[in-house]
């Protein structure tokens, strides 16, 4: 029976190749993300093995925030660590972030796609044994002494030309602009940076003051003396600090810290991952048709060996092993493409500039399993279905002459069926969207769930369409082209069920494509409408890079200079910092972590609400928060909130005022002195200016942009900015997405290509039949081409309804976030490349294209086939 | 010669090479009269099949030269042959002659369809009613009987009012009423509107329907006959080892 499963595969080598190549390309992104990821991990994990590398014990903080800059300890404190048994030496040191490098020109030293640019003391240890803060170690010249020294890590110097002695610019968010002699570079142990991340590092007073953090610590390593038991010792240290205060090991501190990484690169794992697994799914569509085309093909061969003996279960066991064994040496490929993958971005992303460690790739026993076992159990189940009919074939089938004919399912079966399973789907989408889940499983997977099953209801009702639609776009397409149309619609018509499995894998693949456009769409609706219609400033200062961490700010001698521009009429500065917002109800305590706003009296000026409740104008321990998110928390005027900050603890507040419109979206207003006191720190985050009567946006940029010259970390911007930042930033989301998607597309047109080809084979006589009669060879291509266009773009129409649908429910879940607009795009939005990209006109017509290029080989051996040979073939 | 609607002069047709190396015709020379109904006949690996395929442009002379009308079809692209067999040769092979998806009635266009050429209604109705098809013009090939596919495509191989028609063991896969049905519709239409037809057929029964029968043996023309009946030819081809 093998031998016959592999004589099988052997003797199709073309549907070999291609059903092999829909599982290469899917088990090669998974099992590529998968080798790149444990590849970074491993070299963080290398890293911190070496920072911590010496360090007997180190002290840290901790935090009840995710997005918060860290907690501190302070100097005092600290102190007392060194009198604790046990300890031979205790080296503090604070770190933070909150500057930006310029280069010799002024320019800002670009940060790319990467982690922002860190500050950390780095005091001389004067004498001491004991190892530099966190494995950096001066390579060149000296520590930094006072408040005009400054070292760079290698890799940041290298980049910005600098040497030992030249003079820098560093611009602080707090306190404005530094300009600092370089005595030295710090290298990382032997490399040149952390992992591609830049530090700038001063000597602790400078660096609290740098940071405004007077007289605080991020934390400190400890040396213990030698004999002492670091359990024992870490237990005396954790009794004189504060509960924020972490003591650990330093070899525990390397694993926690290299298990953060690992956290978030996982995030980076499942993300990707996921394009490889829709690739598959897609795949899967491909096998299943495959096979389904190939059982029917070869039903006399199977009746005859049923007719000599075999018995269902191993008709069924020879078709399920063929698919096996194709399903297996693909992914067997598949692995080994992912890791040539991995291999090409370790070579490609350094050359881009994307500064990512790595180390020799890591292959992980893991990787390998997936991958093998997700390309074979997926070509498995597949060829179930198919299995399940071949094993139905009767004996009798291989005595007659016309044995392909597929059974016809019920058309009243398999509406019901196909409508049944459409509103569960429907059901668990808009639960998941909608409902109100409570303890159950996340919203997250009713949607996965509700999506995966309306594709299935589309799969099982998409024959009923295929009949009308293709004879629809066929006869556009017979306009044309004439004859070779018509035949082409006929072909595509004669089985529904072919050309509608065929499809579906465009379907699948265009539905996220068509998702990604009208949610990037309606983004941009989104912003466009809040941008113009909502809010009332002719400019608003921002840092650079606004669409980074919200909470980014600058020193407030911006806003100064920018009050001194005459043609400012007014202006408005905005603080922000994060903050968990608890409020006590009836049904228990609700605690998120969200953007809390500093604000001026005049805030509403610029950003005037649709409507409101009580005041705009929060006095000291008030807070107006805006409408949607009143509703979530179920809090009425007058109700008292509590908002904890980081650095100051919990405060209580008595909300004063609710605020609606989509400028509002997500605020959460206190006083801007509240604020301040809260965070410790005065600096802006956003700064709105209104030009005085018959000046232009444009002319009061330019009027401040002069006088911000020498803070290239802020960014003047009028809403024309902003929108076309917006687009590219949207733009370049979209591009990425799609980027990813390209080869779950690639894989839905190979379907198409291996329909066709089977198609081709199966219509031989017909095809040596119409050559004979007189259709030539260009138009027997055009015919073939023809066809797999009609079914392309019939699987792409779905793709497209079935897209917008997702987009408008996800909108519609995600309104109270502030997507207020719904935009369908279906023509360009801009004349570029990601502008015509993100419209589904283009994605129609592309497929349709497509459609034509991937049935170029099969067009071609239709054309080529030899008529005498063709006429003559069984 | 002028009155030939086609002719083949001194071909020869070769396949394989070395061992495998079969020689299908021998330096053959035959023509085929306008208006004439021919039988070709001979024994299985005579070269009949090879023989029409080649006189059809379906495939090429290892030597001599084929000759529809006076255009030598060896100085002819693959689409100039394409277009020669669509606008002037018929055809009617022994099964599957029928695209599928196409009804009847198209299936008896597609060569003018193909050719982009209006169809003449008048000629068409006259042929579909020759051929006794006109009832059922709407149906797909598979509400068809046997008998009927064959008819249809009689009229398709017609309805281009080619130069002449070949038709490879037409009768082949009918029983004995169905078969005589066609070719007795075949005889008519060669006298009612001086078609041209060259039939390869084995049975004496279908040949006995021909104005002329070629006989052919080893890839040469052997023996020819007038007016045949079934009597005469059975006879002949006993002596030709048959």
């Amino acid at each position: 029976m093998l031998r016959v499963s592999l004589k099988g595969v052997w003797a199709h080598k073309v549907r070999l190749v291609l059903t092999a190549l829909a599982i290469i390309l899917g088990v090669g992104l998974i099992s590529g993300v998968y080798v790149y990821t444990d590849t970074i991990g491993k070299a963080f994990d290398g890293i911190f093995t070496d920072a911590y590398s010496g360090i007997d014990i180190a002290i840290g903080t901790e935090s009840d925030f995710s997005f918060g800059e860290g907690t501190y300890l302070d100097e005092a404190d600290f102190a007392l660590v060194e009198e604790v048994p046990g300890v031979e030496e205790a080296y503090p040191y604070l770190q933070g972030i909150g500057v930006t490098v310029l280069d010799a020109e002024g320019e800002v030293l670009s940060s790319g796609p990467g982690p922002p640019t860190f500050v950390s003391s780095l005091s001389d240890p004067q004498g001491s044994t004991y190892r530099d803060t966190g494995g950096f170690t001066i390579a060149e010249g000296a520590y930094p002494v006072g408040s005009g020294q400054v070292v760079l890590d290698r890799g940041l110097a290298d980049q910005g030309g600098f040497e030992v002695g030249n003079q820098v610019t560093v611009i602080s968010d707090v306190v404005g602009r530094l300009e600092l002699s370089i005595v030295g570079i710090a290298t990382f142990g032997e490399d040149n940076s952390l992992g591609g991340t830049k530090w700038v590092f001063f000597d602790l007073p400078t660096a609290q003051s740098v940071l405004q953090r007077p007289g605080m610590l991020s934390g400190g390593v400890v040396q213990v003396t030698p004999g002492a038991s670091i359990d024992q010792v870490i237990a005396n240290i954790q009794a004189v600090l504060p509960d924020h205060a972490t003591v650990v090991s330093g070899q525990d501190a390397a694993e926690e810290e290299a298990a953060d990484i690992q956290a978030a690169l996982s995030f980076f794992t499942i993300f990707l991952s996921v394009f490889g697994w829709v690739a598959l799914f897609v795949g899967s569509f491909l096998i299943y048709n495959t096979f389904r085309i190939v059982v029917s093909q070869r039903t006399r061969e199977l009746a005859l060996l049923r007719a000599l003996g075999a018995g269902t279960r191993q008709i069924r066991g020879i078709v399920l092993l063929e698919a096996v064994t194709i399903g297996f040496l693909g992914a067997l490929l598949g692995v080994g493409f992912g890791i040539m993958i991995a291999f090409g971005l370790q070579l490609i992303l350094p050359a881009a500039g994307i500064d990512i460690p790595t180390t020799t790739l890591s292959i992980k026993p893991r990787t390998v399993i997936v991958g093998l076992a997700a390309g074979t159990v997926i070509t498995f189940v597949s060829a179930l279905i198919p299995a399940r009919r071949a094993s139905k074939v009767s004996v009798m089938a291989a005595l007659r002459e016309d044995a392909s004919g597929p059974a016809r399912g019920g058309f009243l079966r398999r509406t019901m069926a196909g409508a049944v399973i459409l509103v569960l789907g429907l059901a668990a989408l808009f639960f998941g969207l909608f409902g109100d889940t409570g303890s159950g499983p996340s919203p997250v997977v009713y949607v996965g769930v509700g999506v995966g099953v309306i594709f299935l209801a589309v799969f099982v009702l998409s024959p009923l369409a295929a009949g009308p639609v293709t004879n629809l776009l066929g006869s556009i397409l017979e306009r044309l082209t004439g004859t070779s149309g018509r035949l082409a619609r006929r072909n595509a018509m004669r089985s529904p069920r072919r050309t509608a499995a065929t499809a579906a894998a465009v379907t699948i693949s265009i539905t996220l494509v068509a998702l990604a456009s009208t949610l990037t769409g309606s983004i941009r609706g989104t912003l466009d409408e809040v941008l113009a219609e909502n809010v009332d400033a002719d400019v608003i200062v921002l840092p650079a890079g606004q669409f980074g961490d919200p909470s980014a700010a600058f020193a407030p001698e911006v806003a100064e200079r920018m009050e001194g521009i005459d043609l400012v009429a007014d202006l408005t500065r905005i603080w922000i910092s994060w903050g968990l917002l608890t409020i006590e109800t009836p049904t228990g305590t609700l605690t998120d972590e969200i953007l809390i706003t500093g604000a001026e009296p005049n805030l509403a000026d610029f950003i005037p609400p649709d409507g409101f409740q009580g005041s705009l104008d929060p006095g000291p321990g008030e807070v107006v928060i805006e409408a949607a998110i009143a509703d979530d928390y179920e809090v009425a005027l007058g109700d008292s909130l509590v908002i904890e900050f980081e650095q100051s603890g919990e405060l209580p507040f008595t909300l004063v005022g609710i605020a609606e419109g989509p400028a509002w979206a997500g605020i959460v207003a206190v006083p801007a002195a509240d604020l301040i006191s809260a965070t410790g720190l005065d600096q802006h985050s956003q700064v709105y200016a209104q030009a005085v009567e018959g000046v232009t946006p444009d002319e009061l940029k330019a009027a401040a942009e002069p006088l911000l010259a020498d803070y290239p970390n802020v960014a003047v911007q009028t809403f024309e900015d902003l929108q076309s930042e917006a687009e590219a930033q949207l733009n370049g989301l979209l591009n990425f997405i799609l980027a990813l998607l390209a080869l779950a597309v690639v894989i839905g047109m190979l379907g198409v290509t291996n329909t066709m080809a089977l198609a081709v084979f199966e219509r031989t006589r017909e095809i040596g039949l119409l050559r004979a009669v007189g259709l030539d060879r260009r138009t027997t291509r055009r015919m073939v081409r023809a066809e797999a266009s009609i079914v392309s773009v019939f699987g792409a129409l779905m793709g497209i309804g079935l897209g917008i649908f997702f987009g408008w429910a996800l909108i519609k879940a995600l309104e109270d976030l502030g997507f207020a607009v719904f935009v369908i795009p279906w023509l360009p939005s801009s004349a570029s490349v990601a502008g015509v990209l993100g419209s589904l006109l283009f994605w129609l017509v592309a497929t349709g294209v497509l459609g034509i290029l991937f049935a170029v080989y099969p067009a071609w051996r239709a054309a080529r086939l030899k008529v005498i040979e063709a006429i003559a073939h069984l | 010669m002028n009155s030939a609607a086609a002719r083949a002069e001194g071909v020869t047709k070769v396949y394989g090479w070395g061992d495998t190396r079969v020689t299908a015709l021998d330096n053959l020379s035959v023509a085929f009269t306008k208006g004439e109904f021919t039988a070709v006949m001979g024994p299985s690996g005579s070269g009949k099949s090879t023989l029409m395929h080649c006189m059809a442009g379906l495939d090429s002379v290892t030597e001599g030269s084929v000759f529809i009308g006076d255009q030598d079809l060896s100085t002819l692209s693959d689409r100039q042959l394409t277009k020669l067999r669509r606008e002037r040769i018929g055809f009617i092979f022994q099964a599957y002659n029928l695209v599928p998806t196409l009804s009847a009635s198209e299936n008896i266009t597609l060569p003018l369809d193909l050719a982009g050429t209006k169809v003449d209604q008048s000629w068409f109705d006259s042929v579909v009613e020759t051929l006794g098809v006109a009832d059922r013009l709407k149906h797909r090939p598979s509400e068809l009987s046997g008998g009927q596919q064959q008819r249809v495509a009689a009229a398709r191989a017609m309805v281009s009012r080619p130069e002449l028609i070949f038709a490879d063991e037409p009768s082949g896969n009918l029983d004995s009423r169905a078969s005589a049905d066609l070719l007795a519709f075949l005889r008519s239409a060669v006298k009612e509107h001086a078609q041209t037809i060259v039939m390869v057929t084995h049975d004496a029964n279908a040949a006995g329907y021909a104005d002329r029968i070629v006989f052919l043996a080893d890839g040469r023309v052997v023996d020819s006959m007038e007016d045949p009946n079934p009597e005469r030819i059975l006879d002949r081809l006993k002596s030709l080892e048959y």
